[in-house]
């Protein structure tokens, strides 16, 4: 067992490169991070996804064999799926596997932002910072999310907590919130929030469950991830632990 | 007589807020601050304050600590403390409260009972057996 603590620290980081960065324009940005991080002897597997692998199949692989560490290379939705396969995937909350993100292009990368990765130079130094950080998630079906779902259309059926059915006879943005998102004492009790809003005002509702039901429009989770409705979302109770920067913006 | 302002400023940190054109059908159970603007169908129960709008339209019994009813109301309402009732409201429906204030204009359709000690609620099966007396 002490063997493991011998282990080089690089041994306990995996980094999954979304097939979107295999595109040569991001050749020499990928090259220069993976520089950066050798510097900080922070170094550890590749794994480029493609063809041959998925994300599931990468996760999977890497809790099995023991990776400590995952670090999502890409934009919003490589984060989710990472998240969503390291949830599904860890056995307990001593094995623990530990979200890092390296931010690739300039658009897409609202999670990174909201947790002070604005830059591949600050998610190097961030990884070598290694600020943990557990958030608590929200569940839709057998998926989860951070921050919120979305779904924008009209004659949205909303039904929460089994009690009661909110409709809309107007397009409505229907958001839904996980928040407060950082794990606490009380996570066994919160609730999500949900606002409806369209121009003629806005609505807001607090849940311990809600269906959402519309045939014509899926949920976005995250601004990244669709999901086929009927979608019962709820506070779940699994959390994630992520390396964060000190500027991060989530609460 | 009232400021609306003001009115609405009490339910600033409401928990549940019902927009204009949203429709709510089934019992709504809440223990903060309620604010109604649009349509509701089956019950309203909260331990805070409801706040109805003035277009609001509630077919639903309601019991709040206090109330300000602004639209239209069919159902009886239940509330503990006081109960503003605006000018533009319209009530068909029993009401129990502890004090009253009501604006020239609105209508109330229905029995009133006020005073600090309301009687405690009927059972359905009370006044099921009473009705049929």
């Amino acid at each position: 067992m002490r063997l493991s603590f011998l282990q080089p620290l690089h041994f306990m980081y995996a980094y999954i490169y979304d097939s979107f960065t295999n595109d040569r324009r991001y050749g020499k940005l990928l090259y220069k991070t993976e520089k950066r991080l050798t510097d900080l002897n922070l170094n550890g597997k590749i794994i480029r996804l493609g063809v041959s692998k998925n994300i599931k199949v990468a996760v999977e692989d890497e809790i099995r064999q023991g990776t400590r560490t995952i670090v999502a290379v890409g934009n919003d939705s490589t984060v989710s799926q990472v998240i969503n396969y390291i949830v599904s995937n860890q056995s307990d909350e001593k094995h623990q596997v530990t979200l890092g993100i390296i931010p690739i292009a300039e658009k897409e990368n609202k999670i990174a932002a909201a947790f002070g990765i604005n830059s591949i130079a600050d998610a190097c130094e961030i990884l070598l910072a290694r600020r943990l950080e557990s958030f608590r998630l929200a569940q839709i079906n057998q998926g989860y999310f951070l921050f919120k779902a979305e779904i924008s259309a009209p004659d949205t059926i909303l039904e929460i907590d089994k009690n009661y059915l909110i409709q809309n006879s107007k397009p409505t943005m229907v958001e839904i919130t996980n928040s407060p998102i950082i794990a606490g004492e009380d996570d066994l009790n919160r609730k999500l929030k949900l606002r409806a809003a369209n121009k003629d005002g806005e609505s807001m509702f607090s849940f311990k469950e809600l269906l959402v039901v519309n045939n014509n429009a899926s949920v976005v989770v995250d601004g990244s991830l669709q999901v086929k409705n009927p979608a019962r979302i709820r506070a779940s109770a699994e959390q994630i632990r992520i390396i964060v920067g000190k500027q991060r913006n989530v609460h | 007589m009232f400021n609306k302002q003001e009115e609405k400023e009490n339910f600033k940190d409401a928990e549940t807020i019902i927009g204009p054109s949203v429709m709510v059908k089934g019992n709504f159970n809440s223990t903060g601050n309620i604010v109604i603007e649009g349509v509701l169908k089956g019950g309203v129960k909260t331990a805070g304050n409801v706040y109805i709008g003035d277009k609001a339209n509630i077919t639903a019994d309601i019991e709040a600590k206090s109330a300000r009813i602004g639209g239209e109301v069919r159902g009886n309402m239940r509330i503990e403390g006081s109960l503003q009732i605006v000018s533009s409201a319209k009530i068909f429906g029993d009401i129990e409260c502890e004090s009253l204030s009501m604006e020239t204009g609105a209508t109330i359709n229905g029995k009133i009972t006020m005073g600090k000690n309301l009687p405690t609620e009927k059972k359905t099966e009370e006044k099921y057996t009473e009705e049929k007396e």
